[in-house]
């Protein structure tokens, strides 16, 4: 036999008895469970369980922790209560083998012990009529009984661990646990308001640390702390020490995603301003802009991250991707770029009541964002835009409800919920109804315009479409379409979606495939009035309609041989005429599709900022913004064509418009000029500002 | 290593309990083939001298070198050299004597089956009784064997016969006498019996080493250091080594003698001070 042999032989041979009454009552005690339980349930009418093979599963896990609880915690302290450990101290092999030793018995024990009441359970399961095995499934219950059994060696061997440090079996599991709980005190201590929870994924590695270093520990406070005549003290010194150090590790990294979570950096590598549709706003003074913002660690080489990179993040940041950082709303004052967090580590900006195009807003909400729930946040806080000061707390986003009887919520829908009337005034869907402002400031409910309820409402030119209870179905034979500019409700056929209403005559899509433009269809005049389409002047009627404006004129044009539109024209479909609008010089045409020219914002004043698409002269397409003056019937181009296609935040002002580049930087153009200026963050140098 | 070479040797050991200094810069040297008894009150820092030299303590200074190794640094060496016999059995309870033996031997490579069997017969230990079931005395003699077997240079007995009824104490007296000398190979084993028993003293040591204080007050052949007279009156071996003294009236004298060197011992520390 070798001295490692020997000494696995010896805790055998002490521990026999214990062993054969472990190994007796995995055997005994789940068929006496089991059949006891089916007696049971015979004897006072309650339900039997069907049992299967999971029953068995926890039955070997609950011999398991029986195994860890007892053998494995007297193992060790058995040696000192019967005064051997002294004889171990002789041999000259050291402790470490003796230690080594035990372990190994207490894993052999466990594993047979687990197995016979495995066994056991099987063989109940099958004489109390359930099945032998489950159907196998190696999806979540897998994962679930893998997750248990590393809970359950973590518990295992933290017990083993402790025993060293105490003389009594019974004080191992108490013992070791107090002393985690001391040591990841920090860990729990270091966090923000409870969002940075410790998910599960967080915890698997640690129940693995818990698992392998442990034993690690416990071996070094039974070798080092006993073997020069050191007793529990000594050896709880050690082994509290060795805590201590690993510990460390762990509450640092605790403490650096704490950091992480509370941090924003806006000129570290890893920023970015997070590319969302509702992550923007823009105050309604015109002086602050909102931005959701977060840091992407995920997407930096491991040198050049501030940290380690965060795998879970309970609240992970935008949009689905968790190796980011949390979100951010922070408060840009446009004067001068300086900024502040406004809300808590985790929330984004969100403008309620959208209506689809940047427009300044007096009024912003805050809430969590959690990519990996569906469930909405449990909490929005509104604030005025601005001054950043907080208005009131909301349940939810998604339960503004109390919300919508407070004045600011008219304000809302004035703007998010506008269209524009022929004459230059607002209609704005509040309370369930279409109103629209008087000149002495009251407001009046449009007649017939109840859609009963708070759902949204899709705006088309001066129409509004009215959804039916429960939403629109693909089999509906006819929607209602409301007629802001001639106040009545109508209800058309299914063909009614491709249609524009108009003061005049609406304005009906035709078939798609006849165009020669992609996705522009030809279109018709239509009187709702009367139910009839005409074709429209002959002057026009080969033009295609790219934007219709508030007055109801269109912008679009001809398109040329090579299915482009070469010249832009402002046409009055309903009388046949067109304007030729100018464009740049390096113009080649406008795009080929119903997109290439949408709009994406309005100033405060209600001016409409489009971007165009544009063919140039040496090829290739370029999307370019520009404000449309109605007045002077012309468009205003910003002169950076190279930022014209990124996410637009609003205008400040008239003469300018802030968009997000490189998803790092909020950057004002203006129209009519070249000039573009870094205004978030303040540029460090002038090579950045120029950027 | 050196066949002349001190097998054990102790230089400015110091060592402390707390506030209480045990050891204070000891010095002693065992030569090869002797057997040394260690005399000292209880508490003088015997058996912490014997822990020293197995490795299972520290000393916080001196030196100290055991059959050729440190017992620190090369604990294993010194502990498969080294043979040990503590004052109270500590095997495990539930153990034989043939288990004890089962589980010690593969951890010394010259670990002597055929000697332990031999030893087990002549000391008539029983084989087959578990430790907790064995009389001090059995369970004493079945050490001894455990500690023999090995064949070691050095065997350190720690008060093995305290507490022993003065019948079994003769009986494992007059049974392990000759096994302490005796080696196999036919070299010379040394041994060192930490005692405060005289009769002990008399019967089995060739030389005495007096503990007291912390430090060794007197080393040398027994006659010498306990009064050779006396103790040739009572068992006219005069020349000092491998005096057997077994009668009353010299060990009464050797008493009184033993008391004289504490007590002088005693002074001199205090004129130090």
């Amino acid at each position: 036999m070798t001295p490692f042999a020997v000494l696995v032989w010896k805790e055998w041979r002490g521990e026999r008895r214990s062993i054969a009454t472990l190994a007796g009552a995995a055997a005994l005690l789940p068929v006496m469970g089991l059949l006891g339980a089916r007696e049971f349930a015979g004897r006072f009418g309650l339900q039997h369980y069907a049992y299967d093979g999971g029953t068995a599963t926890i039955v070997a896990q609950a011999a398991l922790l029986a195994v860890a609880l007892s053998l494995g915690a007297e193992l060790l302290p058995g040696e000192s209560r019967r005064g051997s450990i002294a004889l171990l101290r002789r041999l000259p092999c050291g402790l470490l083998r003796p230690y080594l030793a035990k372990f190994a018995l207490l894993i052999a024990v466990a594993l047979a012990t687990a197995l016979v009441a495995w066994a056991s359970a099987c063989a109940a399961v099958r004489a109390t009529g359930g099945v032998w095995f489950p159907p196998l499934d190696f999806g979540v219950s897998l994962l679930r009984g893998v997750s248990d059994l590393l809970l359950i060696a973590a518990v295992g061997a933290l017990a083993f661990m402790a025993s060293a440090w105490i003389g009594r079996a019974t004080l191992a599991l108490p013992v070791a646990l107090l002393a985690v709980a001391l040591a990841l005190t920090p860990f729990w201590l270091i966090h923000d308001d409870g969002r940075l929870l410790a998910s599960a994924p967080t915890l698997v590695p640690l129940l693995w640390g818990a698992a392998l270093l442990a034993p690690c520990v416990g071996a070094l406070s039974f070798v080092v702390g006993r073997r020069r005549g050191g007793g529990e003290l000594r050896s709880l010194a050690f082994g509290a020490g060795a805590l201590a150090l690993i510990a460390l590790p762990v509450n640092g990294w605790r403490a650096t995603r704490v950091a992480e979570w509370c941090s924003v950096d806006p000129q570290a590598e890893s920023f970015r301003i997070t590319d969302a549709i509702f992550g923007h706003a823009l105050a309604a003074n015109g002086r602050y802009a909102y931005l959701t913002v977060h840091h992407a660690f995920g997407d930096l080489v491991w040198s050049e991250r501030r940290a380690t990179r965060p795998e879970d993040w309970s609240y992970a940041s935008n949009w689905g991707f968790p190796s980011d950082g949390p979100n951010h709303a922070l408060q840009i004052d446009l004067a001068d770029g300086s900024w502040r967090e406004v809300g808590q580590p985790g929330d984004g900006v969100f403008v309620p009541q959208l209506g689809g195009v940047a427009q300044p807003t007096p009024f912003i909400a805050l809430e969590p964002f959690d990519s990996s729930s569906d469930a909405a946040a449990e909490r929005c806080v509104l604030l005025d835009a601005n001054d950043g000061t907080e208005r009131s707390r909301e349940p939810s986003r998604s339960r503004l409800r109390p919300f919508t009887d407070r004045p600011e919520r008219r304000e809302l829908d004035r703007i998010f919920q506008t269209a524009f009337l022929p004459d230059g005034r607002r209609a704005w869907f509040h309370r369930g109804e279409w109103v629209t402002e008087t000149a002495d400031g009251t407001l009046r409910t449009l007649p017939d315009s109840s859609i009963g309820g708070d759902r949204i409402v899709l705006a088309s030119g001066v129409g509004v479409w009215m959804p039916r209870a429960g939403g629109a179905a693909s089999d509906d034979e006819t929607v209602e379409i409301y007629d802001l500019a001639r106040e009545r409700r109508y209800e058309r056929s299914t063909q009614a979606p491709k249609v524009i209403v108009r003061a005049g005559p609406w304005i009906v899509a035709g078939d798609s495939s006849q165009s020669p433009l992609q996705m522009a269809p030809p279109w018709k005049l239509y009187d709702p009035d009367r139910d009839v389409a005409t074709p429209p002047p002959e002057a026009v009627a080969n033009d295609t309609l790219l934007w219709i404006d508030d007055d109801g004129a269109a912008l679009g044009g001809v398109a040329d041989g090579n299915g482009r539109i070469a010249q832009l024209f402002r046409i009055d479909p309903e009388r046949g005429t067109r304007e030729a609008i100018a464009l740049p010089a390096w113009v080649d045409a406008m795009g080929n599709c119903f997109y290439a020219m949408q709009a994406v914002a309005r100033t405060r004043a209600g001016t409409p900022i489009v971007r165009l698409l544009f063919w140039t002269r040496h090829g290739g397409a370029i999307p370019l913004c520009a404000r449309w003056d109605r007045e002077r019937r012309e468009l205003q181009f910003v002169g950076d064509a190279s930022l014209s296609s990124r996410p637009v935040v609003g205008c400040p002002d008239e003469e300018s418009l802030l968009v997000i580049d490189d998803e790092r930087r909020l950057v004002r153009l203006r129209f009519g000029s070249d000039a573009r200026e870094v205004v978030f963050p303040i540029p460090t140098s002038e090579g950045e500002a120029s950027r | 290593m050196n066949p002349t070479a001190p097998v054990f040797a102790a230089r400015g050991l110091s060592m402390r309990f707390g506030k209480r200094r045990v050891l204070d810069g000891l010095d002693l040297e065992l030569a090869p083939g002797q057997v040394t008894a260690l005399l000292g009150e209880n508490g003088a820092g015997k058996s912490t001298l014997i822990k020293l030299a197995l490795g299972v303590l520290k000393a916080q200074r001196g030196t100290l070198t055991v059959a050729g190794c440190c017992p620190l640094k090369q604990s294993g060496l010194v502990r498969q050299r080294v043979g040990f016999v503590p004052d109270v059995p500590d095997a495990y309870p539930w153990m034989t004597a043939r288990e004890l033996f089962r589980f010690l031997a593969p951890h010394w490579p010259s670990w002597d089956a055929a000697l332990a069997e031999s030893l087990l017969e002549s000391l008539c230990v029983p084989t087959a009784t578990p430790f907790k079931s064995m009389s001090r005395g059995e369970g004493m003699k079945a050490m001894l064997v455990a500690a023999l077997a090995p064949r070691p240079s050095l065997l350190l007995l720690d008060e093995p016969f305290a507490g022993l009824d003065p019948l079994v104490r003769e009986e494992v007296l007059r049974s392990v006498i000759g096994e302490l000398r005796s080696d196999p190979n036919g070299g010379e084993r040394t041994v060192l019996v930490a005692t405060h028993d005289l009769d002990v003293v008399a019967r089995i040591a060739d030389r005495v080493a007096i503990l007291a204080h912390g430090k060794i007050a007197q080393h040398g052949a027994v006659g010498e250091v306990l009064g050779a007279k006396s103790l040739d009156d009572g068992n006219g071996a005069g020349d000092g080594s491998n005096a057997l003294l077994d009668d009353g009236a010299g060990v009464g004298a050797a008493t009184f003698k033993l008391r004289d060197v504490l007590a002088a011992t005693r002074s001199t520390e205090t004129a130090v001070r």
